[in-house]
């Protein structure tokens, strides 16, 4: 199942690795992304704090991490195609996949009603 | 929508990069209504306009503007407007919404001083206004208006009717690309903004015009320009002329001429991936800060991260550095004006 960051981020985990990107209500209110700014592998990330940037024409987004952990693998096709992001935020414009410290976080996320009742649609 | 010095405007219609290229391309439509537009009127009108400003009203007649600074005495901008001569004795104004209170009050002070009989009106909340602009503008234009644009020069404006309501057709804009800016009685600018959307302008927002100026390298009051940077260091040296006999800010200004000023306002093309924006540091491989950025973006006509910033006068490199979200990154120095 997918969960959710009140600031817009989604993350699905299999076993120990998330990937995370941001939902496509989001994608909708970036408009076109221009840059993602990808964070090195081995980066280490805590829950509900910025760990990378996804940029517009207008500004730049803190993603924040919705699980704590380390970076192991980034979605390399976003340098050259940061489009992707919103042609297809929650599946092939995913972000990155961490490797979570502590899988019980996950939990506490928001699930898919509570996530679009938070962001009022 | 957002608020921009307390007006709710729209970033974007259906996606920045789209209407950007639209501009540059076919035709978009602006809703700037929400700049402002004072009218000096009386014997003396364009003389004493002409002491206030720092370009010379001399290079105009009637039916023509001027783009020019609005200086304090100490050289540093009020304001940037353009000044449009409908005659000696009367003159119109265009200036920035957010300094729409501070020009209208600053070219009244100077009313008593430079002895001018006349009126000086503030007649924004009439007005509306609507930029046309792309290589397409004038086909779409002659749909609503036949045969006015082709009499235009650049920086011209005629006085014509749209349902019976005053409107200035003024060739002039902010985007580099052909074009006009109508000034409309409010009454009638939602029927002529639907009007220019069936005659084949698409509509478009703030994003764009953002993106669409720094390409050109055009000046934004509060970023490049304001009361803290003086008419030379923001390389707007054209638009004063040190030969008028006398305008508010001419004695600060040659004192900063002969001494020459200390920063200049360059153009940053950035070579390492990022994208530079307004108050980022300009610094040394120390960390050291020298300057600051003052307006960046994606420039979707190049295809390259874009900026203006303020950097030392005598900086003699080819390339400096920006410090973006923690990340000390390279970029080419050149030309204000990116294409």
């Amino acid at each position: 199942m997918t969960k959710y960051l009140k600031s817009h981020e989604w993350v699905k985990l299999d076993g120990k690795i998330a990937t995370v990107g941001i939902t496509d209500h989001a994608q909708s209110e970036l408009s076109d992304v221009v840059f993602v700014d990808l964070p090195e592998v081995g980066k280490s990330v805590q829950k509900e704090k910025s760990f990378m940037a996804v940029e517009s024409v207008k500004a730049a987004s803190d993603i924040y991490a919705p699980m704590s952990g380390k970076i192991s693998a980034v979605n390399e096709a976003l340098r050259d195609n940061p489009e992707k992001v919103n042609q297809s935020a929650e599946t092939e414009g995913w972000l990155v996949k961490i490797e979570v410290s502590n899988p019980a976080e996950f939990d506490s996320l928001l699930t898919e009603s509570e996530y679009k009742a938070s962001s009022g649609h | 929508m957002v608020d921009f010095s307390g007006w709710l405007l729209p970033v974007q219609y259906g996606g920045i990069l789209k209407e950007h290229e639209t501009v540059r391309t076919a035709c978009g439509v602006f809703d700037t209504s929400h700049m402002g537009e004072l009218r000096v009127k009386g014997p003396g009108a364009k003389a004493f306009v002409n002491r206030v400003v720092s370009n010379n009203l001399d290079k105009i007649s009637a039916g023509q503007a001027l783009y020019s600074p609005l200086l304090t005495e100490q050289g540093t901008f009020v304001d940037d407007l353009i000044v449009y001569e409908i005659s000696e004795n009367e003159i119109f104004i265009v200036v920035n919404a957010s300094n729409i209170e501070k020009d209208f009050n600053w070219i009244l002070s100077k009313q008593k001083e430079f002895s001018f009989s006349g009126a000086v009106a503030n007649e924004s909340d009439s007005y509306s206004m609507l930029a046309v602009q792309g290589p397409k503008a004038p086909e779409v234009l002659d749909r609503i208006f036949p045969g006015e644009y082709a009499k235009l020069k650049s920086f011209s404006f005629s006085q014509l009717t749209y349902q019976g309501a005053g409107l200035f057709f003024s060739r002039t804009g902010y985007t580099g690309e052909e074009g006009v800016e109508l000034i409309v009685k409010n009454e009638v600018a939602v029927a002529l903004f639907k009007t220019l959307l069936l005659a084949g302008a698409a509509p478009c927002g703030l994003g764009a015009r953002d993106s669409l100026r720094l390409e050109k390298g055009y000046s934004l009051y509060g970023h490049e320009i304001d009361e803290t940077t003086n008419a030379f260091e923001a390389g707007l040296g054209w638009t004063v002329d040190m030969g008028k006999k006398d305008f508010v800010g001419k004695a600060a200004l040659e004192k900063i001429k002969a001494a020459k000023p200390a920063r200049k306002l360059v153009g940053l093309t950035m070579i390492d991936k990022g994208i530079p924006r307004n108050l980022y540091d300009v610094v040394k491989e120390s960390g050291e800060k020298i300057g600051y950025v003052t307006s960046g973006t994606h420039a979707p006509s190049l295809g390259e991260n874009i900026a203006l910033a303020y950097i030392p006068a005598d900086y003699a490199g080819e390339s400096i550095l920006v410090d973006i979200r923690g990340k000390k990154l390279r970029a080419k120095i050149g030309k204000r004006k990116f294409i």
